[in-house]
């Protein structure tokens, strides 16, 4: 027997992640340790998890990746819309010297990494709402974590721009693998918009897993952005955690453009009454890449809403897969929950999988939920060409008016821009921005 | 400009077109009348170059062009323009988007310099005071939540626009009412020229009040039985189509009205 049992049935991908963190500089402070435990007894998830039946992680288990390190060089131009405090990230370590935090005293922004070291009792605290231990990727995260924010918001704080975090690799041709962490807490009546942006131009293959958490006081509103757009050789997983309150709302956007392979979890707990929450997102997946959304929203008090609008476009060889969980308690009458999924299918290789899953345990609720796959509509097509436009421009017009309806929700007019133009470069299209 | 010779057309088994021969010249206006059912939208549609109408056998000559090798957005930077019966709502589409993507499409096949924004406004803004639209259709998707005059005038406002050498107006007065007829007929007028031929497909002969026709043709059971100019057009108003398409209970009828 070895003097080391866990070796015994670890998987080679564990024991990678094991060998990362044992070099980790968290390696010894026990709230890290134990959830090395737990991400070692789980393993990463497979497709046996029903949670992950449609998404499988070998690809990403056979590769190995290098923990990044701070102050690696970053030379590029930063994309930052107009308007915005930008928060800047390079490898999963924040960097204050290219980032402008707000200054108002409302808005508290502090870096975990730098808390770990000036703070550790406080730090122990931060994954306070991190309740989701069974899940095996925000637990290497808390074990792996690179760096993070914290963002806290006081009682009836409101801010003039949104907070922007970008999510940037340095020029390397390692292949890095980054566990941000993003703490959100607003105190009550509070206003916050927070884009989370990850962006890569280059091509080495990189992992990110990210963990957001959120913890919205009564009240408090939360709009929040979640935009990916790494290359499409990485592994991108991230996680939203969120708590809402009494009266609070949260309205997330939620956009998968690029990465080989992207999974999101986005779970809403909605704890008190009168609370909200709006999910939006689009998933547009073409050449080989793999899109998984899972939404979860659990309704545990009377009188709470949520409401779900997800659409996904698979073209080439593309594969989407949504499953939005809405689960009402058995004490969560008068629940309002409404989802749905509209997808686009446009080629005979791609695929999508879309999937609602209701769990309801009172009776006076009221849920409604559909999910579409369909091609672009013929009778619109001819139309644009007898106009004059070729096909393809016509397919790209078609597409980007189906991927538009979720874009034009986004409450940050630069970010519109933004995404309107990564979604004709996705879409392959000769496009011209229009308002 | 537009020679259709001995055209026959199916749709999936069934043939709707059967010898269709027709010769338009520039500045003719023709109108193509008859039941429903006749095969008057598919003559428009195929000429226009719409997916799924096998073309059996014949030929549609266009300037001296076989239209049938071209695509529908060919035809359309050729000059050929159709205003449809039902335009499409594309919910997500600007207007002003489609409109100026398709105008810059044609004019760069003509060798045409591309307008830019400020050119197109001040072109679309003209337009559409001719045909006396609301300058909120700017920002509204293409015909979301048009009524169905709206719609038509949007057509009509593309065809302005994009100043086709061949337009085909397949059932533009169906749906209208008198005032939008006559925006519509006026919107029409404004674009004849010794340049452009225009063929209009209808049911009824209201619209030939307003748009004055060259030619009438009947078209029944997939083949034009009558042309004529346009005192056709108010015969077949006053006797309806059964004399040309029955002629024979047609004349029972008369008798048995005499009769009684």
């Amino acid at each position: 027997m070895s003097a080391a049992p866990h070796s015994l049935s670890e998987s080679a991908s564990v024991m990678r992640m094991r060998a990362a963190f044992e070099q980790h500089n968290g390696a010894n402070i026990p709230l890290r340790q134990a959830a090395f435990a737990t991400f070692s007894r789980a393993g990463f998830p497979t497709p046996r998890d029903e949670q992950w039946k449609y998404t499988n992680l070998r690809r990403l288990e056979s590769r190995e990746f290098t923990v990044s390190h701070p102050d690696a060089p970053y030379t590029s131009v930063i994309f930052k819309p107009a308007n915005v405090y930008p928060l800047v990230f390079i490898d999963g370590y924040y960097r204050p010297e290219l980032s402008t935090p707000p200054t108002s005293s409302a808005v508290k922004i502090t870096s975990l990494l730098s808390l770990q070291q000036s703070d550790p009792q406080q730090f122990a605290t931060f994954s306070d709402i991190q309740t989701d231990q069974s899940s095996s990727m925000t637990a290497l995260n808390t074990a792996l974590m690179t760096d993070g924010i914290m963002i806290e918001a006081a009682d009836n704080a409101t801010l003039d721009q949104p907070i922007f975090l970008t999510f940037l690799w340095s020029d390397t041709e390692l292949n890095l693998m980054a566990h941000p962490r993003i703490v959100i807490r607003t105190g009550k009546h509070a206003h916050l918009t927070v884009i989370q942006h990850y962006l890569d131009t280059g091509s080495t293959s990189h992992f990110n897993n990210s963990v957001t958490t959120v913890q919205l006081a009564a009240g408090s509103k939360l709009e929040h952005c979640l935009i990916q757009n790494e290359n499409n050789h990485s592994f991108h997983v991230s996680q939203i955690h969120a708590e809402l309150a009494q009266d609070s709302t949260l309205t997330n956007h939620h956009f998968n453009f690029g990465a080989a392979l992207a999974r999101t979890d986005i779970n809403a707990l909605l704890k008190g009454p009168e609370a909200k929450a709006i999910l939006n997102g689009l998933q547009f997946a073409t050449g080989h890449q793999h899109h998984d959304t899972h939404l979860q929203v659990e309704h545990c008090v009377p009188h709470t809403q949520s409401h779900e609008d997800y659409r996904g476009i698979a073209d080439q060889r593309g594969r989407i897969v949504f499953n939005g969980k809405v689960k009402v308690h058995e004490k969560a009458a008068k629940t309002d929950a409404q989802q749905s999924s509209r997808n686009l299918l446009l080629s005979s290789t791609a695929e999508i999988d879309a999937k609602p899953e209701l769990e309801i345990y009172n009776d006076d609720v009221k849920c409604a939920h559909g999910a579409t796959i369909g091609q672009l509509d013929a009778n619109a097509l001819f139309y644009l060409r007898s106009r004059g436009l070729d096909e393809q421009q016509a397919r790209a017009l078609l597409t980007h008016a189906f991927a538009n309806h979720i874009i034009t929700q986004v409450p940050v007019p630069e970010m519109r821009q933004q995404l309107t133009e990564t979604s004709h470069v996705r879409f392959g299209a000769q496009l011209e921005y229009m308002a | 400009m537009l020679s259709i010779k001995d055209l026959h057309v199916n749709v999936g088994d069934k043939e709707i077109l059967k010898g269709i021969s027709l010769e338009i010249h520039a500045g003719e206006v023709h109108a193509i009348m008859g039941p429903n059912g006749s095969g008057k939208s598919t003559l428009s549609q195929v000429l226009a170059g719409r997916d799924g109408y096998e073309v059996v056998s014949g030929s549609i000559t266009y300037k001296d062009q076989d239209i049938l090798a071209l695509s529908p957005e060919e035809r359309a930077r050729e000059g050929v323009f159709l205003a449809l019966q039902y335009p499409v709502e594309i919910p997500g589409v600007n207007n002003v988007y489609l409109l100026k993507a398709g105008l810059n499409a044609i004019r760069k096949h003509r060798g045409l310099s591309e307008l830019d924004a400020f050119e197109f406004l001040t072109l679309i803004k003209e337009k559409m005071k001719l045909m006396q639209m609301d300058e909120s259709f700017l920002n509204r998707g293409v015909n979301e939540g048009f009524s169905g005059g709206e719609k038509k005038r949007n057509e009509i406002l593309q065809m302005a626009i994009l100043e086709p050498s061949l337009a085909l107006l397949d059932e533009t007065d169906s749906g209208l009412d008198i005032d939008a007829l006559k925006i519509v007929a006026n919107g029409v007028n404004s674009l004849r020229s010794p340049e452009r031929a225009i063929l209009m497909v209808t049911h009824y002969q209201r619209l030939l009040d307003y748009i004055t026709p060259d030619y009438v043709h009947v078209l029944a059971g997939g083949k034009i039985i009558k042309s004529g100019d346009k005192s056709l057009a108010l015969e077949l108003e006053k006797r309806g189509y059964d004399w040309l398409t029955h002629p024979q209970s047609q004349k029972g009828t008369t008798t048995g009205a005499i009769g009684a």
